[in-house]
């Protein structure tokens, strides 16, 4: 080995230093030209689309969270309405029945009142009438009677007679009443 | 070079590729059949076997071609 | 007109007088141009450079969010080798080291396929009775792989030097690699003198890098070129269809060199800038 066997070799595969050379600059230049022009912006697209994938999913993921809370809240504000709408109309409830109680009552008082009114008008009213049927039918019956009795009757007894109606008369008063 | 009843021809030349091809083969069957056990064992790592039998069959076949190109005879 | 056609079937002809005679180990000689020589090899290197750039131009165009289909193909590709050469060159290296790594594997890839397009080795003029073709696969001339092989050594030396330093190199090399703690001083300053012959050994075994690379990627492809010369020569009844596993064989042959020079100079990129991770096989 030495010196001319490495000529020797390189004799054997046709190393030339020009074309060694020539090979170097052309493989320099194919790899700086496909790194500058096709990989490097390649490889930034790649990180361009992953940011905005991430970009993407973190925004999806706030909006969801989002949403989380709007829906949240938005059953919270329907439980508060049907609370309020419950209390409300509990409250109405119990107004109308407490109305409706009062006005009960006074109605029932103010038939009570003209119930009684009317009964006692009709009392009066009856009794008046009693009175007057009764007076009117004593002298009634004290016209007929002396009437009669001016024709056919003594005076014995026509007192007698007399006596006996007023007794009568006023038993039949006394059991009427 | 040597001379058998007027017949020349380099059996050196043919020894070293043949012992060299034969060496290189052992070593990639060597690392082969590792390689396939560990995979084996192991299937998860079957990408990094890969790699590292690549390697070991790459620097072992190395031998088949000194024995082949630098032979100065 | 008439000599294109007879040239065409000259080729022809000389294709079936070429097969079964065993591929030459060097370039042939094709002309001058100012004096620099022009060889098949380098002809066919500049013709395929070219497409590479092409190609892979056209497959990316202008790189956009939503991507093309070409733009998949480069972007599944760099992807997948960024990912494989995380873990062997070290994080802290891999951004500066990428261009240059990703370079070898799509240039590598691209020759040692485009070694098998019809016409490579079988184009060329029939002169007094010794067949000269114009197309040799890149990979298949020494003076390509060997560029290839200075070219990643100059990258090494440089990433190398750029993140350990001149001292730092120097240490790892030669540097002390026992524990002091465990051993007398006695042993410890006798194991610099073993360290000294190791880091002697892997200088050697360094400066050897540059021939093993060279020599293996050119061994496959030309290799390879042979494989098929021969086998399509065999017989003249199996000529059209025994070939074909073999060229199944030579595309998965392609892949796997590509893959083996990059990961190897990625090996020897991290085996001194990726101490702080996990170890990597130091071949």
């Amino acid at each position: 080995m030495g010196e001319t066997a490495v000529t020797r070799l390189m004799g054997t595969f046709g190393v030339q230093s020009e074309l060694l050379i020539a090979q170097i600059l052309n493989f320099c230049l194919v790899a700086y030209l496909l790194y500058r022009f096709a990989i490097k912006p390649t490889l930034k697209t790649v990180e361009e689309r992953q940011k905005k994938i991430a970009d993407g999913l973190q925004y999806a993921e706030s909006m969801k969270q989002q949403l989380a809370a709007a829906e949240k809240e938005r059953l919270q504000i329907l439980k508060q309405a049907q609370e309020e709408a419950q209390a409300l109309l509990a409250k109405a409830t119990s107004e109308g029945e407490q109305y409706w109680q009062v006005q009960k009552k006074a109605a029932d008082e103010k038939v009570e009142q003209i119930v009684s009114q009317a009964r006692n008008a009709m009392e009066v009213e009856h009794r008046n009438l009693l009175n007057e049927t009764k007076a009117e039918v004593s002298t009634l019956v004290m016209e007929t009677t002396e009437r009669l009795l001016q024709k056919v009757l003594t005076d014995d007894l026509r007192a007698k007679l007399n006596q006996q109606a007023v007794s009568l008369l006023s038993n039949e008063h006394g059991t009427k009443t | 070079m040597m001379e058998i009843n007027g017949i020349i021809g380099d059996i050196g030349r043919g020894l070293t590729a043949a012992l060299g091809c034969l060496s290189a083969a052992i070593g990639v069957a060597l690392i082969g059949m590792k390689a396939v056990e560990m995979v084996g064992r192991n299937p998860g790592a079957s990408g990094k076997i890969l790699v590292q039998a690549i390697l070991g069959m790459a620097l072992a076949e190395a031998v088949a071609f000194y024995s082949l190109f630098l032979y100065q005879g | 007109m008439r000599k294109g056609l007879f040239t065409f079937f000259g080729c022809i002809l000389a294709f079936q007088v070429q097969a079964g005679v065993a591929v030459s180990p060097k370039p042939y000689l094709l002309g001058t141009i100012g004096g620099f020589p022009i060889t098949n090899g380098m002809l066919y290197t500049w013709i395929i450079s070219l497409a590479i750039i092409g190609i892979v131009r056209w497959l990316v165009q202008k790189p956009q969010l939503i991507p093309t289909k070409g733009q998949v193909v480069v972007e599944t590709l760099i992807d997948n080798i960024l990912q494989l050469l995380q873990p062997i060159v070290g994080a802290r290296v891999v951004k500066q080291a990428f261009p240059v790594l990703i370079g070898f594997f799509i240039y590598i890839l691209m020759q040692n396929w485009s070694s098998l397009l019809p016409g490579v080795g079988t184009i060329g003029k029939l002169e007094h009775g010794h067949f000269t073709y114009f197309f040799r696969p890149s990979n298949a001339d020494l003076n390509a792989t060997l560029a290839l092989a200075i070219v990643s050594m100059i990258a090494w030396g440089y990433f190398v030097f750029s993140y350990e330093g001149f001292t730092g190199t120097i240490r790892h090399i030669f540097g002390n690699k026992a524990d002091k703690s465990e051993l007398s001083f006695g042993i410890y300053s006798f194991l610099f003198f073993i360290f000294l012959g190791v880091g002697l050994i892997e200088c050697i075994s360094i400066l050897f890098r540059l021939v093993s690379l060279s020599f293996r990627l050119y061994g496959n492809v030309f290799g390879g070129e042979n494989l098929l010369n021969n086998i399509m020569a065999l017989a003249p009844w199996t000529k059209y269809v025994l070939p074909v596993p073999f060229y199944f064989l030579e595309i998965l042959i392609g892949v796997v060199q590509a893959l083996v020079f990059t990961l190897l100079v990625a090996v020897y990129i991290g085996s001194i800038c990726n101490q702080e991770e996990e170890p990597s096989p130091s071949p």
